[in-house]
């Protein structure tokens, strides 16, 4: 606690604060351009760190993390464009609040979200590192796979429309997923010859492609007209008490599967908004609701994904594994700087691993006030004329694609990927399962062929090994759920 | 929002489907196997090829017998937010900023503009007035995000 | 009117043909390199082989050891063969780079590649490691010759946390061949996934760096050093050569370039990263990540790379 303490103290002068400030209002910008994120920004700012303290430098990136998970939520509540992949659930239900003309409240419930989340899974990341990091450490493949089946399992009830549709989106995230290097044998697969496949689809022209591209593709094919949004005030905005306690339980169970999701290495926020509003609609009493406004969703996808985000610094500070793409990245960062995240780093460096922590939570108060004043303005800009509006959009997924893999190779990928997306999105396929499938498959792959060579082929260990067999048997559950509720609905109604 | 609820589109759907597990099929069959682990780089492949297969039967099954038991209902054509030469435009358009860009005929910031220009000319009725706030914000947007990315974050853009 | 036309028009040619024909210009046309040099990095922005490119970069660009800025550009993916490839078929002019290892080798190896070192002009070796075999401190496995007692008595047992077909992989069959043992091999991934698997017990063994246990709080512990003699931060631990075993296998960090690049032009770059191998500051960063800078080019570089390739390749068929 002491060096925590003391971490504070050092993180609450006038230029860290600035850091983080400016790393917060840099994120929201970033994650609410649909096309450009959080990664991209960091990954160009890598070189200029270079010149930075260490500690200024890693507080920087950190903010501009937190700011752009939840700066995504703007533009997929006005645009129906995430931002980032965290805020694509949010397009589900945030869209159609705004579309009623809800704008205003679409957007706060996602920042208070946002912040709810962020402070719960800080908790954990201040309290509890340590001691997760270990329990972290107990995960071999079985059990990441099994958490990954648990994960899937949760795709039929992510289907907004048809259970076979969702299983479809599913599969067929697995199948692109599998284009490209096979991780468990160097192996290039599905390439057909084409060298440029040689990198397989990957996560960013794919889901800027499948999200951003389709909905331009959508916004020009289309007809639908958005409402003509009053202008979204600041004191439209802020939530009453009763709302708070309306949501309480969301909020929570959100946090708890954000933060946990988060602490997994190789996940991300995307899958932890995706499992954490799916949860919300198994046991919501107005399921019927999610996809067309549920102010339950809005709620469980972004205090899960912010959740997440704080979950993540757990195992990078601790182990120094990255939980998603934009946390092996920071690690990236970490050695730029010669520091080697890991254990050592608590002892080696508490400057640099308590500061960091300290400030995730200053970002997320920071980001809370950013967010809420800003979204004013952001919202405005949203109704600049289509013709503005949509090519520049488009501008800004090339930039951000480009700049994370440096070929246009990627670029025409994305384009490709937006037509197949704004097509299987006409044909009525979830969009939250085929990022499942998309992001989980090569997990559950991978995990399960580690599996059988280190248990010398035997699946045996995923059934007696403790806590991969608790996944698989909540995995079960989930499976029944569904049914034991219609059975206690006929039940009741039958009294 | 946008379900489609013809028998047709899934019937579409499940086809296309139905290709890409194909697809798998093929480019599993060359796969070698692994001397580490029984399923190989080949064996996620075939499954998921297997999946995808049935479920797009199934859906292709269920596509033809909902769509042969109610009359097929005609989608009326909807009226789009923009008309139908000018999409072919916005895409052909799209397709040559981007064919520009990979085989570095202009440069980013060029290009670009032109693009957004073009792209918003395409996009609404043109007036004299009109014309000039687009390119005034072709060039702002075009010219300035260049700007940034190339001076003060040193990113090489593509085409240059 | 004509004549003072001719005179203006003479006079003007007179002055241009001076300015084409001056000293600078005829320096500037000879002069390379007169744009960006680019170096492709086939790994993420952030990777550990990235960090030593823009260090080395860094040095060049603030010491002017070449007139022009070099620039990193990240290419990665298909493990590694997306960058390489993007040089490979480069224009052979000496602007595109490539900072690379042995994974040149080991990619045509395991097949990711067709096309191996004969593809690219070699130009420079700035620093290279040598690899170490460790386990972790609670893994129960007390030394080298430990070690390979138990994997004799029970093959297979003992599991080796890699990254199948990496140079990682390469190596821990080049001791384990020697020693003539057999390790079980699990594809856990990338580094740091390893750490986690070998500090979690989950695997026993892994290919790793000196400084991966060097630094403090590793948790690990050395086995066998694969590399000419001691490493002077780790006494104890035996290279393979005092255990028996003539194995060494070392991560050599190559420049690259288009075959088919001029001889000066390769010769131009060269100098420049003999030059920045001798800065005193650029020593003491690459050295305090744990690395020797040794440089290295033309025929003497040729002959470590044909070393490496004639090693590696004796060992592949038991990979794959």
């Amino acid at each position: 606690m002491e060096p925590l303490l003391t971490a504070f103290g050092a993180v609450v002068e006038p230029w860290s604060l600035f850091y983080i400030a400016l790393g917060v209002v840099l994120g929201v910008v970033v994650g609410a351009i649909p096309g450009l994120g959080a990664g991209m920004l960091i990954v160009l700012l890598l070189p200029i760190t270079f010149y930075m303290d260490s500690v200024h430098a890693l507080i920087l990136l950190v903010s501009i993390y937190v700011g752009s998970v939840s700066g995504g939520l703007i533009s997929a509540t006005l645009l129906r464009m995430p931002g980032t992949p965290s805020a694509i659930m949010t397009t589900l239900d945030g869209y159609p609040m705004a579309m009623k003309g809800q704008a205003a409240r679409a957007l706060s419930l996602g920042i208070v979200s946002s912040f709810i989340g962020g402070l719960v899974s800080w908790i954990f990341l201040a309290v509890l590192s340590p001691p997760l990091a270990s329990f972290a450490l107990k995960f071999g493949p079985y059990e990441f796979f099994s958490l990954v089946v648990m994960a899937l399992v949760l795709i039929a009830s992510v289907s907004e429309g048809s259970m076979l549709k969702g299983l479809i989106g599913a599969v067929f995230g697995f199948a692109i997923a599998l284009v490209g290097p096979d991780v468990s044998s160097s192996v290039i697969r599905l390439n057909f010859g084409f060298t440029d496949l040689n990198a397989g689809f990957r996560l960013l022209p794919a889901l800027i492609g499948m999200f951003v591209v389709s909905q331009l593709i959508e916004d020009i094919v289309g007809n639908e007209q958005p409402v003509r949004q009053a202008r979204a005030r600041m004191f439209d905005m802020v939530l009453k008490g009763r709302d708070y306690a309306r949501h309480g339980w969301n909020y929570l169970r959100s946090s708890l599967i954000g933060t946990w999701i988060g602490i997994l290495p190789g996940v991300g926020s995307a899958v932890a908004a995706i499992v954490s509003y799916s949860t919300a609609r198994n046991l919501s009493k107005t399921p019927e609701e999610f996809g067309s406004g549920s102010e339950e969703g809005i709620v469980a996808a972004e205090t899960a994904n912010n959740a997440s985000v704080n979950g993540a610094l757990v195992p990078l500070i601790a182990l120094g594994i990255p939980g998603s793409v934009v946390d092996a990245i920071l690690i990236g960062a970490l050695i730029i700087h010669d520091l080697q995240p890991g254990p050592g780093l608590f002892t080696e460096q508490p400057k640099v691993a308590y500061g960091i922590i300290a400030a995730a939570l200053i970002a997320n108060v920071i980001m809370f006030f950013v967010m809420f004043t800003s979204s004013g303005l952001i919202a405005r800009l949203c109704t600049v004329p289509k013709a503005f509006l949509l090519p520049s959009i488009f501008m800004f997924c090339i930039i951000g694609v480009y700049t994370s893999t440096n070929r246009m190779f990627d670029i025409w990928l994305m384009l490709a990927f937006g037509v197949i997306g704004f097509a299987v999105r006409r044909a009525g396929v979830p969009i939250g399962t085929f990022v499942l499938g998309f992001i989980l498959a090569p997990i559950a792959e991978s995990q399960l062929r580690n599996g059988l060579m280190l248990y010398d082929q035997s699946l045996l260990p995923m059934l007696t090994r403790p806590i991969s067999v608790t996944f698989l048997v909540v995995a079960l559950l989930m499976v029944c759920w569904p049914l034991a509720r219609k059975r206690v609905g006929r039940s009741r109604t039958a009294r | 929002m946008h379900r489609s609820r013809t028998w047709l589109g899934d019937a579409a759907l499940a086809l296309a489907m139905l290709g890409v597990a194909l697809l798998l099929f093929i480019g599993a069959a060359d796969l070698p196997a692994s001397k580490y682990e029984p399923m190989g780089p080949a064996g996620l492949p075939i499954i998921v090829a297997i999946a995808l297969a049935s479920l797009s039967a199934i859906l292709l099954i269920l596509a033809l017998v909902r769509g042969r038991r109610t009359a097929p209902r005609v989608e009326r054509k909807q009226r789009g937010h923009v008309k139908r030469h000018r999409m072919l435009g916005i895409a052909a358009l799209t397709v040559g900023y981007i064919a520009v860009l990979d085989h570095e005929l202009v440069g980013f910031p060029v290009a670009t503009t032109a693009f957004l220009f073009g792209a918003g000319a395409l996009m609404i009725d043109l007036t004299v007035r009109r014309v000039t706030v687009l390119v005034g914000v072709a060039l702002v947007v075009g010219i300035g995000s260049s700007l940034i990315l190339t001076r003060i974050l040193t990113v090489t853009l593509p085409g240059s | 009117m004509r004549k003072t036309l001719n005179a203006s028009t003479a006079a003007a040619v007179l002055v241009l043909a001076l300015a084409g024909a001056s000293p600078s210009t005829v320096h500037a046309q000879s002069a390379f390199p007169t744009k960006p040099v680019r170096v492709i990095v086939p790994w993420r922005s952030g990777g550990p082989g990235d960090t030593f490119a823009r260090l080395v970069a860094k040095a060049i660009e603030d010491n002017k050891l070449l007139p022009q800025p070099v620039v990193i550009i990240n290419k990665p993916g298909g493990g590694t063969t997306i960058g390489s490839r993007a040089v490979k078929d480069a224009k052979p002019d000496g602007y595109t780079l490539l900072f690379y290892h042995q994974t040149v080798i080991t990619a045509k190896l395991m097949g990711t590649a067709d096309y191996g070192i004969e593809a690219f002009q070699p130009v420079a070796e700035t620093h290279n490691v040598c690899i170490i075999y460790g386990t972790s401190q609670k893994s129960g496995i007390k030394d080298a010759r430990d070690f390979i007692a138990k994997s004799k008595a029970k093959p297979g047992s003992i599991k080796d946390a890699t990254l199948l077909g990496s140079l990682s992989h390469f190596s821990a069959e080049l001791f384990n061949t020697a020693a003539g043992i057999k390790v079980g091999y699990v594809n856990v991934g990338g580094g740091r996934k390893r750490f986690a698997s070998v500090l979690g017990n989950h695997t026993q063994v892994m290919i790793m760096l000196p400084h991966h246990v060097y630094r403090p709080k590793s948790g690990m512990k050395g086995l066998v050093y694969l590399a000419p003699k001691r490493h002077p931060n780790l006494p104890n631990v035996p290279t393979a050569k005092e255990l028996g075993y003539d194995v060494e296998s070392c991560v050599n960090y190559w420049w690259l370039t288009a075959k088919g690049t001029p001889a000066d032009r390769v010769a131009t770059l060269a100098a420049a990263f003999k030059k920045a191998t001798e800065l005193p500051e650029l020593r003491k960063t690459l050295t305090k990540r744990g690395v020797n800078v040794e440089f290295f080019t033309g025929p003497a570089l040729k002959a470590r790379m044909t070393a490496s390739e004639k090693s590696l390749t004796a060992i592949a068929p038991k990979l794959k």
